[in-house]
């Protein structure tokens, strides 16, 4: 503000003296004009008075001659009106120049028009006037008799005048030689006056131009150097500033200064001129380049104030791209309004920054922290298992999941030949995950039960489906690979924690700690994998997701000699045993107690060695399997025909209980309702040579029998010579 | 990589074989590779992806998969490189619509190509990639999406 009081201050001033030089410049010349034409008019008139002051003595000559002429006509008889005429005509002439020289007035000039002659106040010319009155008045009074007088009188008179003329002729020739000579000299003096004058009055003239010349060069200078001071630095500014800026007109074209780092930004120069639209369109997405031509349309109008429309920004935050698409960044434009000095809205400057630095980290930070939010989590949701026993797990679940993944990349690899083949890669998965999620539900792992059901939600949703196509299947890939990254994730949480422990409780080297730095041996080391305790929270938690209660009793496992992946197996399919008892087999409380049973439910997990191998029994003295509640399911899935169904018998229809995909609960749970389950169990116990029977009296029992053959897994242990 | 990110990728690659042949790509069953597997054809298109994913994209096909291509375009000369144009043409389309599709997480490459099998290509360590079989005609070819955050 300061600054620009100053400015104004100094042009004025700078004004105020051009106008003066100028103004000056001016009477300078006008007062040389006006001498020029006073003077000029001067000389003229002295020019007339000099030429009729020649004529004066070439009056007096004619006069005497006139009057010689006349004498001699007179003498001789001869023609006298001539002479006398002529000799009438220039006396007056010559008498009345003489009067208007020393009287001023009218004349006869040269050309016989009348001229204003001025008195003659020269000494020396006033001097020639009065000594040539001084012989023309008797000349005159002595001419009078000859000019107006009779013929006798004319002739009486002639012989005096004449001698007078002769006598005087050259007197009055003399005054006016003087006269013409002093008028001559007026002349020629004022000439020089006027010379000197417009000598003077140029000289002045020059001077001031000079002055102005001088004083304009020198503020020129001032100003060029101002002007550069502030283009140097305005240049500097924008030559370092790091965001870019630009100045956009009414038509939204570019201004020519611009900051360098407008070039830096977009990729390009040359800037001064463009359309900003044009150019923002080449980097943005349509979408946004129609709205930021509406929102600058928007701060152009005055009336709008443009706080309240920030917010409407399109371009506060916008994604670029640039090269063709080689490169993108993210922008942030900000936009001011800039006035001229009568308030009207005259540019709108425009800061460009980009922020892509800034979002990447924002990005980054958010990531990260939902990163270490999962972590968290999954952290809270593995604590309460042993890591021997969650590593056991772990590489369960790691070996299901490529079971999968390998599954997949044997449907993958081969040319589509059948349109059932996606179906069937569904269904050879589906109950390796079932599995799965029957084991961390053992374990109450929260995190792998639900991503495992999600899962299965994703296979039963396309199993329903008329038409699958493989990349329907992209989302089962995606849901694997973020399985796969869990395990991996919850691994490498468990190896942390337990090394956390060790560094904080460092024991003995016990079996125990040994198991934990060697997990190898605990892969294959009869691990507590049917420990009762496991089975009875299982159960515990099924049941009290269904509202009811149970007790379960384990016993005998001890004398199986079961390891490594036949123990893995077996497990199972106690687990999907123990599921289905709870689920399907235990009543709810009220039910119970109406068929005169305690409320709580029995589960009895019983092993023991048998003639050629084990035994095992898993016991529920729930509902028993209902033929009816099977037919209908059967009837449910579309599989049969009613007719079909009405005709199996009780034997037939509980034989449906091994077919997938057939539930009799009423919801699809995380429990139970895929109609996946004693398959599973059967397919595991047939893969370890056993076999499954099932006995069970409707309302009172369900009893499930494993056979198993002899050692099973025992040459896992990788026996070495000694 | 979440699937929509993936989905960018194989219509990409699908469209193009529709939108030169009037004939649709088949994807076929998805699954996923470790670092250390090797899945490449004769021909592969590859693009590089930085900011907050790292990785790449690659498309790799048989031979004879771009001969066939080169006739459909009416093409007789199948020089390699002829082939490697082709291959050239798919990452281009893939890296195209990658850039106007995905978000800023994904800063695209410039595409380039190989003639041949390298013994390995460069995967993503800490995770697995996706392998995406896709068959066009009688000829099996791949979209491998390998990126980690």
């Amino acid at each position: 503000m300061k600054t620009s009081t100053a400015h104004a201050r100094s042009g004025l001033s700078k004004y105020r003296t051009i106008v003066v030089s100028i103004a000056l410049f001016i009477v300078f010349d006008l007062g040389v004009l006006v001498m020029n034409f006073y003077i000029s008019s001067q000389i003229t008139k002295d020019a007339i008075g000099v030429n009729l002051a020649g004529r004066q003595r070439m009056l007096s000559q004619r006069t005497a001659k006139t009057l010689l002429q006349l004498q001699n006509a007179t003498q001789n008889s001869g023609d006298v009106e001539k002479p006398l005429e002529e000799l009438r005509k220039t006396f007056n002439l010559f008498d009345g120049t003489l009067r208007s020289f020393n009287e001023g007035g009218q004349a006869v000039g040269g050309d016989g028009k009348p001229v204003i002659l001025e008195r003659v106040d020269d000494p020396a010319g006033r001097a020639a006037i009065e000594k040539a009155f001084a012989v023309w008045t008797p000349y005159r009074e002595k001419l009078q008799p000859v000019l107006t007088g009779d013929v006798p009188a004319r002739v009486a008179a002639l012989p005096d005048v004449v001698s007078y003329a002769l006598a005087n002729n050259v007197q009055i020739l003399d005054q006016m030689n003087f006269l013409t000579t002093a008028l001559e000299h007026m002349a020629s003096a004022k000439a020089d006056r006027l010379r000197l004058i417009q000598v003077g009055g140029i000289t002045l003239a020059l001077m001031n131009f000079f002055v102005i010349l001088f004083h304009f060069i020198r503020q020129l200078r001032e100003s060029d150097a101002m002007a550069e001071a502030a283009r140097r630095e305005t240049q500097d500014i924008l030559e370092s500033v790091s965001e870019g800026l630009m100045l956009l007109d009414r038509d939204l074209k570019i201004g020519d200064q611009y900051s360098r780092s407008l070039e830096t930004i977009f990729n390009r120069q040359n800037f001064g001129g463009c359309s900003f639209p044009e150019m923002l369109r080449e980097v943005v997405p349509e979408k946004i380049y129609k709205e930021a031509s509406d929102y600058l349309d928007i701060l152009f109008k005055e009336h709008v104030n443009i706080k309240l429309v920030a917010s409407l920004n399109p371009l506060g935050k916008v994604h670029a791209y640039f090269d063709y698409g080689q490169q993108s960044k993210y922008l942030a434009f900000q936009f001011s309004r800039v006035h001229n000095k009568d308030r009207k809205l005259f540019h709108l400057l425009v800061t460009v920054k980009d922020i892509t630095a800034q979002v990447m980290l924002e990005n980054e930070l958010e990531q990260s922290q939902k990163q270490a939010e999962e972590k968290v989590n999954m952290m809270l949701g593995i604590l309460h298992v042993e890591p021997p026993v969650l590593r056991e797990f772990l590489d369960r679940a790691d070996r299901s999941l490529r079971e999968v993944n390998d599954t997949l990349k044997r449907y993958g690899s081969k040319r589509r030949a059948r349109d059932d083949q996606y179906g069937q890669v569904l269904q050879d998965i589906f109950p390796i995950v079932h599995t799965l999620k029957g084991e961390a539900a053992l374990l109450e792992l929260a995190l792998f039960v639900d991503k495992a059901h999600a899962f299965e939600d994703t296979i039963s949703e396309l199993r329903g489906r008329a038409n699958v196509s493989g990349d329907d299947l992209l989302s089962l890939t995606v849901k694997l690979d973020k399985l796969m990254s869990d395990v991996q994730a919850v691994r490498e949480m468990v190896e942390r924690i337990t090394s956390l422990k060790e560094t904080f409780d460092p024991a003995p080297a016990t079996t125990e700690a040994a198991s934990v730095k060697l997990p190898k041996v605990a892969s294959v080391a009869p691990a507590p994998l049917l420990a009762s305790d496991e089975f009875q929270r299982l159960a515990q938690k099924l049941a009290d997701d269904q509202g009811k209660q149970v007790s379960l009793a384990a016993h005998g496992f001890e004398t199986l000699a079961l390891v490594g992946e036949a123990a893995a197996t077996l497990r199972d399919a106690l687990v999907q045993l123990v599921r289905n008892a709870v689920v399907h087999g235990i009543e709810v409380p009220q039910e119970r107690t109406r068929a005169g049973k305690a409320a709580a439910g029995t589960v009895r997990l019983h092993a023991k060695a048998a003639a050629d191998g084990y035994e095992i029994i898993c016991h529920d003295d729930g509902r028993g399997l209902d033929a009816e509640r099977l037919r209908a399911a059967a009837l449910k899935s579309g599989r049969w025909s009613a007719e079909e169904l009405s005709g199996w018998d009780e034997h037939r229809l509980r034989g449906l209980v091994f077919e997938s995909g057939l539930s009799t609960a009423e919801a699809v749970t995380t429990a139970a309702g895929r109609g996946v389950g004693m398959d599973v169990v059967k397919r595991k116990v047939e893969a370890l040579g056993g076999h499954l029977a099932f006995a069970t009296q409707p309302g009172h029992y369900c009893a499930w029998r494993i056979t198993l053959p002899g050692v099973l897994g025992l040459d896992q242990l990788g026996f070495k010579a000694a | 990589m979440n699937e929509q990110h993936l989905k960018i990728f194989v219509d990409s690659a699908t469209h193009y074989f529709k939108h030169l042949s009037n004939e649709p790509a088949a994807v076929q069953v998805p699954y996923l590779i470790d670092h250390d597997e090797s899945l490449i054809y004769d021909y592969t298109g590859v693009i590089g992806i930085a900011g907050l994913y790292k990785g790449n994209v690659y498309f790799s096909a048989p031979e004879g998969m771009m001969r066939y291509l080169l006739t459909t375009q009416g093409e007789n000369k199948h020089t390699p490189e002829h082939c490697l144009d082709v291959v050239g043409e798919i990452a281009n389309t893939l890296a195209g619509n990658a850039r106007r599709e995905l978000g800023s997480e994904f800063l695209i490459s410039v595409p380039f190509k190989i003639a041949g099998k390298p013994d390995m290509m460069l995967l993503a360590k800490k995770s697995r990639s996706y392998a995406i079989p896709i068959q066009w005609r009688f000829y099996m070819a791949v979209l491998v999406v390998s990126v980690e955050e």
